[in-house]
């Protein structure tokens, strides 16, 4: 068993895919904040209509428990922005319950904001040190989600997901989103961003004609997202091993020496 | 689909297939674990009052893994410090570990590392296990042996895996692996029904490169609980598939059926 090629310094994200969930199984529960693409959200067209069902079981999420035998919340919900979550969903969907507090926090929100509502992006200086204070931007209110978690749960892992690159050259939007995710990581401590832009496949004609369901994706496509979420944070965990080693003792009393 | 013939090739070496899923270690339903800290989940700590923290955490357990990865129910019968002389004096005991409702399949017996480079108990021989496991010598072997003479008692078919101890390139430690390996080889040609997952050998060393990946003080993080269980399925895997004739029948252990 060659144990150094778990950490190879060439390799790239994705270039590895697990099945089993590799390291991502040390998240013994996970909270999955999105919107319909986190929700497994299947969407048809009935009689020159379109309708749309949030059916969780077919989440990437709730894959990604199944796989790894750990407990995933969806608090996602088709249509969801970041503004709309903290501003008034999380609340009234009780999403900052303590007793959901989870180990790690997989963030999916940016379509809706930047792509359909064209909300103003704002930028890295919008999150200020208390998040009440934070601008009313797609950075200020994401920033705050993740700042109203880490109050809830001071030493979760934070992984911020990237839009997906969906035409060559990719859209403006997305670009921009991208690298916000990675300047939050920076300001923010344990985060990580996982970077579909850069290295998952093209989510072009081809790919959507075997993984969508009209605008959404459909069965295989919520699977296929599960194994490049885990395979990502797989890959993240081993290149930071260290920043991983005391993931049991988040949400407990004991007091150790970071 | 690779060749059938591939899963039985015989240069394999065990760990040369490292499987994701479980493998055909998934065929034992019960399994338990029978260990000490490291079978436990153990994490050390430093503590901000500046003391070392213990703490099993079972559900990080490399046998909770096995059992998620497998869907199987796998018992810890293990706990931090835990020797041959305390399971059998003690902790068996008190935990009801020899209790019949909990009679498993496969039991995976993972000693040692306290009874030999801890509180240096007698090593022993394989001469110190009897006919009857009662009168066997106190020493390693002899107390070893009489955990798997009752559980062989209680489930006369159950398959027995006997764990060796990695090395860590550190001495008097890594002659008390061998020490220990040699021993588990001697009971399973003694016992029927028992295999070796000798990690002494097959596995990686737990050299000072290894422990600053997987470890947290003098145990392992959540990852290398993680990558315990891969090597402890896939080395089971790897014996189920070199000896398939002797796992035709798992599913009639604990029965009470009468096969031939």
């Amino acid at each position: 068993m060659d144990i150094n090629a778990m950490f190879r310094e060439d390799e790239k994200p994705l270039d590895n895919i697990v099945t089993d969930g590799g390291f991502c199984k040390i998240f013994r529960t996970i909270g999955c904040v999105g919107d319909s693409l986190s929700s497994g959200e299947f969407e048809l067209l009935i009689d020159g209509e379109h309708q749309w069902y949030d059916m969780y079981e077919y989440s990437w999420g709730q894959y990604m428990a199944r796989t790894c035998g750990s407990k995933v919340y969806n608090f996602s919900r088709g249509g969801m922005t970041a503004k709309n979550y903290y501003t008034s969903w999380a609340e009234s969907a009780d999403l900052w319950n303590p007793e959901k507090k989870c180990q790690a926090y997989i963030i999916a929100l940016g379509v809706n904001d930047l792509k359909n509502r064209h909300m103003e992006i704002g930028t890295i200086d919008d999150i200020c040190e208390d998040y009440r204070d934070n601008k009313p931007t797609f950075a200020g209110d994401y920033g705050a989600i993740i700042q109203r978690y880490k109050e809830i749960q001071p030493d979760a892992k934070f992984f911020l997901m990237t839009m997906v690159r969906e035409d060559e050259p990719g859209d403006k939007d997305a670009e921009a989103h991208a690298a916000l995710l990675y300047q939050i990581a920076e300001k923010l401590s344990n985060c990580y961003v996982i970077d579909f832009m850069k290295y998952a496949p093209i989510y072009d004609a081809d790919f959507k004609e075997k993984f969508y369901l009209t605008g959404h994706m459909n069965p295989m496509g919520y699977v296929f997202t599960a194994q490049i979420t885990m395979s990502y944070i797989d890959y993240i965990i081993r290149h930071n091993m260290k920043d991983f080693m005391h993931v049991g003792f988040i949400g407990t009393d004991i007091k150790y020496k970071k | 689909m690779k060749e059938i013939k591939t899963y039985f090739d015989e240069n394999e070496k065990p760990l040369d297939n490292i499987v994701e899923d479980g493998g055909f270690c998934k065929i034992f339903r019960t399994i338990a674990c029978i260990g000490d800290s490291l079978s436990s989940g153990e994490f050390q700590v430093m503590l901000e009052s500046g003391k070392w923290g213990y703490y099993d955490m079972y559900e990080y357990s490399w046998g909770q893994f096995l059992a998620r990865a497998c869907g199987n129910t796998v018992y810890n019968f293990s706990q931090g410090g835990m020797s041959c002389r305390e399971y059998l004096n003690e902790f068996a005991d008190e935990k009801g570990l020899w209790d019949e409702e909990k009679k498993c399949q496969a039991y995976i017996f993972a000693l040692g590392v306290n009874d030999l480079a801890v509180l240096e108990h007698e090593l022993g021989t394989i001469d110190d296990v009897c006919e009857d496991y009662k009168d066997n010598k106190d020493t390693f072997a002899g107390n070893f042996a009489k955990i798997v003479a009752r559980y062989k008692e209680i489930a006369p078919d159950a398959k027995f895996f006997f764990v060796t101890m990695p090395k860590k390139a550190t001495q008097p430690y890594d002659t008390h692996a061998e020490n220990q390996a040699k021993l588990m080889y001697q009971m399973a040609e003694k016992f029927s029904n028992c295999y070796v997952i000798d990690l002494t050998h097959n596995g990686p060393i737990h050299d000072a490169a290894f422990r600053d990946k997987f470890y947290m003080g003098g145990h392992m993080t959540p990852a290398g609980y993680v990558i315990m269980a891969k090597m402890i399925m896939s080395y089971i895997d790897y014996i189920v598939r070199h000896n398939t004739d002797d796992f035709h029948h798992v599913g009639f252990i604990g029965k009470g059926i009468r096969i031939k």
